[in-house]
C-alpha cells in the first residue's frame, strides 16, 4: 500500500482572539483572511514554511475605489 | 520572456486570477505591494517590462503608475488615465467631448455660485458629488435650498481641500435600476443591471 504524504495546508494564528486561521495552498502576501472564529479581517504579512503571519486588516480609506 | 508586474496594495480575488492566469501561461509574474515599496527614481525595485496597476488606493496607483513611467515602463492603465478617470469632473469633460451623453455637470466653489449653478441647472433637486471618490460615497441629492445650504457649508468646514469644489450634476430618475458596462474601444465586454429603490445603485452600497 502506497503511503500517501499530504502536506498541511499553510496557516497562521488570529492576532485578535488567537484561534487558528487556516490559509489556501497558494496564499500570498498581503491577502485578506477572515478569521474562522472571531470573523476579525486579517491580512497576510508573510509566508514562511507552512506558517502566514497575520495583522488586522487596514480600515477602508477615504481614496479606495475600483 | 517579458517580465509582468501587478502593482497592488491589498491583494484581491482579481489579482490572484491575473496573476494565475500569467502563471499558467508561463508568464513570468512580479507581485509589487506598492505600500512596502520606494518608489525612488532609478530603483531596481522598478524592474520589469510592462506593469498593471491594480491598487485599490487611487492616489497610491496613481503616484506608483508615475514612477514605473518615469523609467519607460508602460503602465496599464496609465496615469494619464487615471487621473482623468479618478475625477468626475474630468471624466465628465472628455465624456462630453467625445460625444458621450452625459447628465449636465458644472463645478462651483462657493455657496453663492452654487445657487445660481442650481438655476443652470434647471433647479432642484440636483446631486452633489465630491469630485473624487468611489463606491457611492459622500453623494447627497439636494431637494431644496436649506439642504444645499447645509451640505456645502459642511463641505466648505469640514472637507478637505478637494471636497471644496462643488461637483453638481442634474438629477436623473431612473426606472429602478441602471446599467454599468465595461468597454474596450466600441465593444462592450459585460454589463450589469444594478437596482435599488435607493436613488444611489453603487454595487458597493449593496
Amino acid at each position: 500500500m502506497a503511503l500517501e504524504i499530504r502536506e498541511n495546508p499553510p496557516s497562521g494564528i488570529c492576532p485578535v482572539c488567537e484561534a487558528r486561521v487556516p490559509a489556501p495552498s497558494d496564499i500570498e502576501e498581503s491577502e485578506i483572511l477572515h478569521c474562522p472564529d472571531c470573523e476579525t479581517m486579517l491580512v497576510v504579512d508573510s509566508v514562511s514554511a507552512g506558517r502566514i503571519e497575520l495583522s488586522e486588516a487596514p480600515e477602508l480609506e477615504e481614496d479606495w475605489g475600483e | 520572456m517579458i517580465k509582468v508586474a501587478i502593482l497592488h496594495s491589498t491583494l484581491r480575488k482579481e489579482e490572484k486570477l491575473i496573476s494565475g492566469a500569467a502563471r499558467g501561461r508561463g508568464i513570468p509574474i512580479r507581485l509589487i505591494d506598492i505600500r512596502q515599496t520606494i518608489l525612488a527614481p532609478g530603483s531596481p525595485a522598478l524592474e520589469c517590462d510592462v506593469a498593471l496597476e491594480r491598487s485599490v488606493s487611487t492616489v497610491k496607483g496613481f503616484y506608483a503608475a508615475a514612477a514605473f513611467e518615469a523609467r519607460g515602463i508602460p503602465v496599464v492603465n496609465p496615469s494619464a488615465t487615471a487621473r482623468i478617470c479618478g475625477d468626475k469632473f474630468l471624466t465628465s469633460l472628455r465624456l462630453q467631448e467625445a460625444g458621450v451623453p452625459v447628465p449636465r455637470f458644472l463645478m462651483v466653489f462657493d455657496r453663492e455660485q452654487a445657487r445660481a449653478a442650481v438655476e443652470t441647472l434647471g433647479g432642484f433637486p440636483v446631486v452633489v458629488k465630491p469630485p473624487q471618490g468611489s463606491w457611492g460615497r459622500l453623494l447627497a441629492r439636494i431637494n431644496d435650498q436649506d439642504a444645499l445650504d447645509a451640505v456645502l457649508e459642511h463641505k466648505q468646514v469640514l472637507g478637505t481641500p478637494p471636497q471644496k469644489a462643488f461637483y453638481i450634476q442634474e438629477y436623473m430618475e431612473k426606472p429602478g435600476y441602471d446599467i454599468r458596462a465595461f468597454m474596450a474601444g466600441d465593444e462592450v465586454l459585460c454589463a450589469i443591471a444594478r437596482e435599488s429603490d435607493h436613488w444611489i445603485t453603487n454595487t458597493a452600497l449593496g
